[in-house]
């Protein structure tokens, strides 16, 4: 092909018509912040111990927690990931409850660990996020929290990685400093160059943060939203008891074994919270005399890209010896579903196995391949089972799906699909999605 | 001092977001990858704008970032290729100009990424070999070879429709 040519046929690509963008620059600018925050302290911990300094730890900061009674939140094993242990009291004007950039857009987050949520603003992209943690856990926000000694030595002798973060050693850059006490237990400003947060114990050894982002150019001073940070974190509603509604319920098929691993939920116009992501994990059966790990070498001439993927992936999961069952149940059009909008051309495309009637509903069908072949080389696949309603049941779109790590047993699809049911009338939403 | 840095980054990146999109664009081959491919170029160029601001092209010093963040990707975020898709539903219609389109889109697709990026660095970002060498960290020698295969193989998938079209 000629050179002249391949110019023109990648401008006339190029120039084709563009959808709309989803690239967010004020989220760059926030997440490039943070880095540079973080890098700026990472640096200063490889210098520190070239030259051996001590480390600086302002004894002042080292604040031990006021003695009292724990909240019930404190002191639980773990969230409920089905009722979120806390809800915004204050909330300023302007702002609603609705997911913040940067955070999923599959709604707010409830896990056994940890709650997120945020306000956003209804006009403009100011946004505040609240961040709970339960009592030991770390969690995402564990990166700026390590920056507190007094947290670090809530955490002295965790055995969760997050958890050690920024450890002793560190000479802090940007050291956080001591807030107003809330609700009677230390609190800390921790200055990112450009944006405030405030954390706070709620209770013994257990943290929240609460981080406000104004997307402006030429902003207030970070301090201008200190007080409002102060009246929002001493108005957070711990222990609160509003659940999350399910439009959809498992029966029978997963009736043990299977344990709630995250809730992705959004507020409805009337109040109410509704999930519209469940995430169950189960521990995988290893397929007899194949081996008990995810990441066991099949036939591969390398190690498996998919058995070794770290966090970053979103299917990550099967990289563990967990199976992973994900139920999606929305008014959204699908995402990375069955008939997604706008398929990345990078994805392995799977025909629709079958076409099945499971009750009232027409479900399709897809497997992944038990091996592919990318940049020419073969991998082994862990198992990707897959079903979407074939049409919208009254508007919700439901999508169920399967990863299991390789070499392990799948659990049948069809018998889950045979004991979900689901609706988009409030009438029949329910507060505990699983059997019992 | 800080909101002038970030006047700078901003005014910048709005100014190029349509150009490093399409750039994006070719690299990836579908829209929703390219936003996120340029999401986190420009990320990282905030980290790095100090040092962008002052090279002798910013334009250079974020196509590199662009590039390099797009191989990171493919070796690192692997498994978003395996996701379970079907084009066979819901098929627009399509009309010549689209088929044509879809053809060099599926022929660019079906490139081993390093070949598609050869090609996009030297056709549609106009680098010489020498750059391109540079950009991709290869030497003179692979970015020919690279080039030429990458021609080869649009030629023999393209070929056929090409003279069905004259």
């Amino acid at each position: 092909m000629p050179e002249h040519d391949m110019r023109t046929l990648l401008r006339d690509l190029a120039d084709r018509p563009e959808p709309a963008s989803t690239i967010d620059l004020a989220a760059a600018r926030r997440s490039g912040k943070r880095r540079l925050w973080l890098r700026n302290g990472s640096i200063t911990v490889a210098v520190a111990a070239m030259v051996a300094v001590a480390v600086v730890v302002p004894r002042e900061l080292v604040a031990s927690a006021p003695s009292g009674n724990s909240t019930a939140t404190g002191t639980k094993d773990h969230f409920n990931p089905f009722v979120p242990d806390a809800a915004f009291g204050y909330v300023p004007p302007g702002y609603e409850l609705k997911p913040a950039p940067g955070l999923s857009s599959d709604g707010f987050t409830s896990t056994p660990n940890e709650l997120t949520l945020s306000v956003k603003q209804t006009s403009g992209g100011g946004s505040m996020t609240l961040d709970v943690l339960h009592k030991g856990d770390c969690g995402n926000a564990s990166m700026d929290l390590n920056l507190i000694p007094a947290y670090r030595a809530s955490h002295a002798g965790s055995k969760d990685p997050l958890c050690r973060g920024l450890g002793s050693g560190v000479v802090v850059t940007n050291p956080p400093v001591r807030a107003p006490n809330v609700d009677g237990r230390p609190a800390y400003w921790l200055n990112a160059p450009d944006w405030s947060m405030l954390a706070w114990q709620y209770a013994p050894g257990s943290w929240a943060l609460l981080e406000a982002f104004t997307p402006s150019v030429s902003r207030a001073p970070i301090t201008a939203d200190r007080p409002l940070l102060l009246k929002m974190a001493r108005t957070v509603k711990f222990g609160q008891t509003q659940p999350i509604m399910f439009p959809f319920k498992l029966s029978g098929a997963i009736a043990s074994g299977w344990t709630p691993n995250s809730v992705f939920f959004t507020v409805t116009p009337s109040g109410q919270y509704l999930a519209n992501m469940l995430e169950e994990t189960s521990p995988a059966m290893a397929v007899r005399g194949q081996g008990t790990q995810a990441a066991v070498p099949g036939t591969s001439p390398t190690p498996n890209p998919l058995a070794t993927e770290g966090a970053a992936g979103p299917y990550a999961e099967v990289a563990g010896p967990v199976n992973l069952l994900t139920i999606i149940a929305s008014t959204k059009p699908y995402n990375l579903t069955c008939t997604p909008q706008n398929p990345p051309a990078n994805s392995l495309i799977v025909p629709i196995t079958s076409v099945q009637q499971i009750g009232a509903v027409s479900w399709l069908f897809q497997t992944n391949p038990k091996s592919a072949k990318v940049d020419g080389k073969p991998y082994d696949l862990p198992t990707v089972d897959q079903a979407c309603n074939q049409q919208p049941d009254n508007g919700l779109r439901v999508n169920v799906r399967l990863d299991v790590p390789l070499n392990h047993t799948v659990p049948s699809l069809t018998a889950i699909l045979d004991g979900l049911s689901f609706s988009a009338d409030p009438q029949t939403w329910t507060t505990n999605p699983l059997p019992g | 001092m800080r909101s002038a840095r970030d006047a700078e980054y901003t005014e910048y990146v709005q100014s190029r977001i349509a150009w490093l999109r399409r750039v994006a664009y070719l690299l990836c081959q579908d829209w929703q990858g390219a936003d996120d491919l340029v999401q986190s170029a420009i990320t990282r160029l905030y980290t790095h704008w100090g040092k962008a601001r002052d090279a002798t092209s910013i334009d250079a010093y974020v196509r590199t970032i662009l590039v390099r963040s797009f191989f990171s990707e493919r070796r690192s975020a692997w498994s978003r290729r395996v996701l379970l898709v079907d084009r066979q539903l819901d098929a627009p219609g399509r009309s010549a100009d689209h088929d044509a389109r879809l053809d060099v889109q599926a022929a660019l697709t079906a490139l081993p990424p390093r070949q598609r990026a050869t090609l996009v660095l030297r056709f549609y970002c106009d680098l010489s070999v020498e750059e391109t060498s540079r950009e991709l960290g290869c030497t003179t020698g692979t970015v020919k070879s690279q080039t030429a295969k990458g021609l080869e193989s649009l030629r023999r998938a393209l070929g056929p429709i090409m003279a069905e079209e004259s």
